[in-house]
């Protein structure tokens, strides 16, 4: 088995999100939001829609598992275990809901703006002091994927999102920071399920004109610091996800990572909708 | 006005002009008849990917080049070279002209639908009007040599003096030509003292 086990009730995904809430994602980034606010607008919308592909009626079914984990979000090098639920306790229990401005189809060609209630679960937030301990909020993942394991072995295998506008930092050395990232990546990429490892993509929100690095198969067809340290923290995209990848019209080839390196708005987008896709939107 | 050309084979990505000393950028254009395969997206020809990039960069380059009345500021002259796609080892001058001319003279629209933020973190597809300059062919074989390339540059030369010194030459192929880049590298200006050419390989696979 390689990734290819159905989401289900009886077997549910299991989604991470890592969240960098350090204080650059204060940044701006499109449409007057800054990182962090974009990121948290895409992370709510995306577990809205599962909720509303997940339901049946007035009956959310539990197909997946959601954690979101910040990282940074208290200042410091701070980890938090933001939330984490089953999609029914997300549908039924949102933080609170806020009106959005939302742009629909005319239906000729053109848009047309309407306002509606969004659930949201993900506040936006990005102290000043917030560092960037990725290797940690890594290391809590693991933890929390060891457990799903032992209480769920016969699931999917997990997939960790990882969202980030920076390199690991804890405000010591750079480079012990970035090798411990790369360690505690590949020991969960090496963890064994009965639907094989762990797989963990990574966005890195760019800055204009996103001149953006992606799915890239060989380390050195990568020319910045941040798309390699990507591609060492990054699963190969597996044969079960390519479909799921080219829906969202990014092009993979056997070997690629699943990872965007200076990204833009729209491909921030489309690549949190493929991680969370389940695959090939593969739902029974 | 500066390009920069993603995952390109390049000696200097990033060039820079004005309108006082414009530019010549020459988009030279695999047209061979194995562009006609399809691409590693499953989705597209190669020559399919060339063309939209090509007419994207051109588009880009109209829009990023708009001054503050509207007017398309000349920084740049642009001559599409196509090779193969009118048969056998073919090369054709496609258009050449100034960029505000190119702005005002497409060979046709074509309306595209394009995902754009919704603004409550999702996609959205419009459609809107695309300015097409380059038509997709694929047909024949690569030429023997690129040599009317160094006509090309010194006739613009001869015609345009000392005013455009700066050329870039962007090659959108499937894969690195035979004799292309050294043939650019070895190149001199007749009896002017101008850079070389930027070179920049956009490869497509």
């Amino acid at each position: 088995m390689n990734n290819s086990k159905q989401w289900s009730s009886a077997t549910p995904g299991y989604i991470i999100f890592l969240v960098d809430q350090s204080g650059s994602m204060g940044e701006d980034y499109t449409g007057g939001k800054n990182k962090a606010e974009f990121t948290a607008l895409v992370i709510n919308r995306t577990i809205n829609d599962l909720i509303f592909t997940n339901s049946a009626g007035d009956k959310i079914k539990d197909r997946v598992f959601i954690s979101i984990i910040g990282y940074g979000g208290q200042g410091g090098n701070s980890v938090d275990d933001i939330r984490s639920d089953y999609l029914s306790a997300f549908a039924d229990s949102p933080l609170r809901t806020e009106k959005v401005k939302k742009k629909v189809s005319d239906g000729a060609g053109g848009l047309v703006e309407i306002e509606e209630e969004m659930a949201i679960y993900l506040e936006p937030t990005c102290p000043r002091n917030g560092l960037t301990p990725m290797g940690e909020a890594l290391d809590f993942a693991k933890q929390l994927i060891e457990g799903w394991i032992n209480k769920k072995p016969d699931n999917p295998a997990p997939v960790i999102i990882n969202v980030s506008d920076g390199m690991p930092y804890t405000g010591g050395s750079a480079n012990d920071d970035a090798e411990k990232a790369i360690t505690v990546a590949n020991s969960i990429m090496n963890i064994n399920t009965n639907d094989g490892n762990p797989i963990i993509f990574n966005v890195h929100l760019g800055q204009p004109p996103f001149n953006e690095s992606k799915f890239e198969s060989s380390e050195s067809k990568i020319s910045d610091d941040q798309g390699k340290m990507l591609f060492k923290i990054s699963s190969k995209v597996p044969e079960t996800y390519r479909d799921a990848a080219r829906k969202h019209e990014f092009v993979t080839s056997e070997d690629s990572r699943g990872f965007v390196s200076n990204a833009g708005p729209e491909t921030l987008i489309k690549f949190i909708n493929f991680g969370s896709s389940g695959g090939t939107d593969r739902i029974v | 006005m500066e390009i920069k050309i993603d995952n390109d084979r390049s000696n200097n990505s990033h060039f820079s002009y004005n309108t006082g000393e414009p530019g010549l950028i020459v988009l030279l254009v695999d047209q061979t008849s194995s562009t006609g395969r399809t691409a590693s997206d499953k989705q597209n020809t190669i020559a399919e990917l060339i063309t939209k990039s090509v007419n994207s960069l051109i588009m880009n380059l109209i829009l990023s080049n708009i001054g503050s009345h509207g007017t398309i500021k000349d920084r740049a002259f642009i001559s599409i070279i196509g090779y193969g796609g009118i048969g056998v080892n073919s090369v054709e001058i496609i258009h050449s002209d100034s960029l505000s001319a190119f702005a005002d003279n497409p060979l046709r629209t074509e309306k595209v639908k394009k995902k754009v933020v919704d603004g409550a973190g999702k996609l959205v597809e419009i459609e809107e009007k695309m300015a097409i300059w380059l038509e997709n062919k694929s047909n024949g074989i690569p030429p023997e040599n690129f040599n009317f390339l160094l006509n090309h540059l010194n006739i613009w030369h001869y015609h345009k003096g000392i005013n455009y010194p700066k050329t870039s030459i962007i090659h959108f192929c499937e894969d690195e030509k035979e004799g292309f880049r050294s043939l650019l590298n070895s190149f001199k200006w007749d009896n002017k003292p101008y850079e070389s050419p930027t070179i920049i390989e956009k490869l497509f696979v």
